[in-house]
């Protein structure tokens, strides 16, 4: 459904733009149908690029994405309205996506209202009262502002709003890494819920081998812009080819909290 | 474990005023550490925890009020005049503090910030204190030495900057450190690195230490003792082999099951804001066994058959 | 009922510099409004017979030498220095955030070109570029204000332009980007709204300055002419009974200094009030 084909980024600094870092190094992979891929990697190695690459919130210096047969870099004005329609991205800090000065029912609506899902604005709130429910959350925080609620509500939120575009495909940038522990379940679980029921494709970028190992079927290792490996999950975690690789997995045994309630 | 009691509260409280009224952000906190103990503090953001850290080092802001004690070798340092007081901050009690990419300064070389510490505990010339500094970097498994004491900080990585901190915590070789989400916002692999070189600098001074994290793989390979805490209160309190593989308090169960290795089973519900504490136990409108009792009573620590591991749950031990 | 007192107690205790800026520049709106029915002397009635009186009773601030009464002048005269000033403001800030946010938002040759010319436009020093804007213009009300936004404009670009470039940088305005806003619904909710206090604090605050400015190029003679009650008009045409009669340049004077104040206090308080920074500091305490 979407590849990516030998994409580069590469920045210019220095004076005379003599000095260029490669963000991104010729990366190519491809994310089908309903899949679910992990982007593993230290910070710094390029993957929060390939996700903002992938939005065409940046554009690859060379290189070509493809999403079902069409370069999303040339696209229509149209095209890539649907495109961006179809593709949507959950952001690492999700206390601060949301327009400060917006009541969060207008953030909520506003996919609603850019993409004219809804009729008037009765067959709007309905909708919105809908969504709420289902994400579990209650009706007093549509009056209130981002900054009122906490990071998992806010999280909660920020995917209610991209789940009501039905997207087919999700890029989920460290979606957890700044939430609580018994929080970060909550958003896993509603994701992982979410795919089962809309056969969403999902690109999950993190460091964290447990969650990945926990929510995708083949990763992909990155370091220092280039890919490394990739393969099922089982193989990555049961045979690491890459050295690298077998370094981040084995540290993973290191510390492992085991206890009675693997069950 | 003979060793003598280093900090020990007694029913503190801390509440902060807000704008219509007070909320209270620890409440009727009972802790000791020993010298030489790591105690961790484990709980979400918001459950107060960064308040208790910052009581003992007295560094919280002017709208909180603190009730009860905190006894450093039998002294209440609550009660303690700040200049007595200033003589052991930094140099008796130390911290290692939150946000590594702000807590810098970052007009000033990171060899020289910890100069500095030594210049104000220890030696009394410069070259002694940047050649005390270099052996501590180096302890540290920092790279690139000496030069990398001359960088400022926005030239160093994140884990590196971490290390910094934790260099500048240790210098001055307290015996007592407050250490608050050292591994927060950084990666796997610096993390563990992090979590390492923590240990090792507790071990070689041996001293005491509150760890306070969200993070349980931090707080098993750390820690002696574990407290979890939940909106303001200690639920659970016990020897860290003890609350991770027999935790009795649901909450603790509730989180420990809710990590990915485990199959990441969430808890319902959010955590309670300290201005809507539920009536009762607090942890009952999320608690799976929740009784008609839990709504209306609120429990009190209560012994299980092993030593020193009490939870705050009506049924416990049952 | 008790619960709004309080509440509005602890809004007055907490933005104090907001309360009482706001309470005088209503003071001298007010005044500015209803002070001229009230005035008992038509203030470009001449009246030799009465020339240079001292203030008394009928007349509190006194007479001038052409012996009209200056508070009557004084309180007239704040319709022309106030009003110049907030259409230049409102004028000025309007372009100029306009031109900022553009300059911001679209970055790279539009940015370049439109900020070197606010850049030029600054390297003037302020009265003297305004001197010569009048100068081709020629004399009157309406060409000071021109020549006064002319000056102004680019302080304003030059602002909305830094805040537009903060705000960009924000997770917010990519997510979004992300969720397919077109470029002017970004601009219109997001950026907007999220510099608009900003902006209106540096506004407020500028008034203040704005006045002084109109008073100094009236009295130069360069914008309201005589008989108009313009204060720096009054304080020009007073200045050479200075010693005989110092309140006909005094009264117009305290009244510029007084108006400057106030504004100066309100932009401060504004300021105070919405300066995120201070107000996410109180809270995550």
């Amino acid at each position: 459904m979407l590849e990516f084909k030998n994409v580069t980024k590469q920045y210019h600094s220095g004076v005379f733009g003599t000095y260029i870092t490669k963000a991104v190094d010729s990366v190519s992979f491809s994310i089908d149908a309903n899949e679910r891929i992990g982007l593993l990697g230290e910070s710094g190695c390029g993957k929060s690029t390939i996700a903002r690459l992938a939005t065409k919130l940046l554009y690859p210096s060379k290189g070509n994405i493809v999403f079902n047969g069409n370069d999303i870099n040339r696209m229509s004005a149209g095209e890539i309205k649907e495109y961006r329609r179809d593709v949507q991205i959950v952001f690492q800090n999700p206390q601060q996506i949301f327009n400060p000065r917006m009541k969060l029912y207008d953030t909520i609506a506003e996919p609603l209202r850019l993409y004219k899902l809804t009729k008037c604005p009765k067959e709007e709130k309905e909708k919105i009262d809908e969504y709420m429910s289902m994400f579990g959350l209650t009706d007093d925080i549509l009056s209130r502002y981002p900054k009122e609620i906490s990071g998992g509500q806010a999280q909660r939120i920020a995917i209610m709003r991209i789940i009501m575009l039905e997207p087919k495909l999700i890029i989920a940038d460290e979606p957890t890494t700044m939430l609580d522990v018994s929080v970060q379940a909550q958003i896993l679980r509603l994701l992982q819920n979410i795919m089962d029921v809309n056969k969403t494709a999902l690109l999950f970028v993190s460091h964290d081998l447990d969650v990945i190992r926990a929510m995708c079927q083949k990763i992909i290792v990155m370091k220092d812009g280039r890919i490394l490996e990739i393969n099922t999950t089982e193989e990555v975690f049961e045979h690491p080819k890459d050295e690298y690789t077998k370094f981040l997995v084995g540290k993973t045994n290191l510390y492992n909290v085991q206890s009675v309630f693997t069950a | 474990m003979d060793s003598k009691i280093l900090i020990q509260t007694d029913h503190l409280y801390v509440q902060f005023a807000i704008p219509n009224g007070k909320v209270c952000a620890v409440n009727d906190l009972n802790l000791s550490i020993k010298e030489g103990e790591v105690l961790c503090l484990v709980g979400e953001s918001g459950c107060g925890k960064s308040a208790f850290g910052n009581s003992i080092l007295r560094l919280l802001p002017d709208n909180a009020t603190l009730q009860g004690h905190i006894y450093y070798y039998g002294k209440d340092i609550v009660r303690m005049p700040e200049k007595e007081f200033r003589l052991l901050r930094g140099k008796e009690i130390a911290c290692i503090p939150q946000s590594a990419a702000t807590s810098l300064n970052p007009l000033i070389e990171c060899g020289k910030q910890v100069d500095e510490v030594y210049l104000l505990h220890k030696e009394k010339n410069k070259s002694a204190a940047r050649k005390n500094t270099l052996r501590l970097f180096k302890m540290l498994g920092l790279p690139r030495l000496p030069e990398l004491a001359g960088d400022y900080p926005h030239e160093l990585s994140g884990g590196m900057k971490q290390r910094v901190l934790v260099a500048m915590g240790t210098a001055a070789e307290p015996k007592f450190i407050v250490v608050d989400e050292p591994t927060k916002g950084l990666d796997w692999a610096r993390k563990h690195e992090v979590i390492e070189r923590i240990g090792y600098m507790q071990s070689m001074h041996n001293s005491a230490m509150l760890l306070i994290t969200h993070d349980f793989s931090v707080a098993e390979l750390l820690s002696d003792r574990i407290a979890i805490m939940y909106a303001g209160e200690v639920v659970e309190h016990g020897e860290t082999k003890q609350v991770l593989q027999k935790p009795q308090h649901p909450y603790t169960k509730g989180i420990i099951s809710a990590l990915p290795q485990n199959g990441f089973k969430a808890i319902e519900g959010f955590s309670p804001a300290l201005t809507e504490i539920p009536s009762g136990c607090r942890f009952h409108p999320r608690c799976p066994n929740a009784t008609c009792e839990c709504t209306v009573q609120h429990p009190e620590l209560q012994k299980i058959n092993e030593p020193n591991h009490v939870s705050r749950c009506l049924y416990a031990g049952v | 009922m008790n619960n709004k007192l309080d509440g509005f107690r602890h809004f007055c205790r907490r933005n104090s510099l907001f309360v009482i800026g706001s309470i005088s520049v209503i003071l001298i709106l007010f005044t500015m409004t209803v002070g001229p029915s009230l005035c008992t002397h038509d203030p470009n009635a001449v009246k030799y017979s009465e020339k240079c009186i001292s203030p008394c009773a009928e007349y509190p601030f006194g007479t001038d030498f052409s012996g009209r009464c200056v508070l009557c002048r004084v309180i007239y005269g704040a319709h022309i220095s106030i009003g110049v000033a907030l259409v230049v403001v409102v004028v000025g800030a309007f372009i100029g955030v306009t031109v900022g946010i553009v300059a911001g938002y679209a970055g790279g040759a539009v940015d370049s070109i439109l900020m070197r010319l606010v850049e030029i436009m600054l390297s003037f020093p302020g009265t003297i570029f305004a001197l010569a804007v009048l100068g081709t213009l020629g004399n009157g009300t309406i060409n000071q204000i021109i020549a006064l936004t002319v000056v102004r404009w680019a302080h304003y670009a030059r602002l909305a332009r830094g805040e537009t470039l903060t705000v960009m940088n924000s997770d917010y305005i990519q997510a979004a980007q992300a969720i397919g806003n077109s470029r002017l619904r970004i601009i219109v909710s997001y950026i907007f709204p999220n510099i608009i206090g900003q902006i209106i604090v540096i506004a407020t605050l500028s008034i203040g300055p704005v006045i002084l400015a109109g008073a100094a190029l009236s009295y130069l003679g360069l914008g309201a002419q005589i008989p108009s009650p313009e204060w720096g008009l009054m304080i020009n045409g007073g200045k050479e009974y200075i010693r005989q009669a110092p309140w006909i340049t005094l009264a117009p004077g305290m009244a510029a200094v007084l108006t400057v104040f106030a504004f100066n206090l309100l932009g401060e308080g504004i300021g105070d009030m919405i300066d995120p920074r201070l107000k996410e500091k109180a809270e995550a305490d």
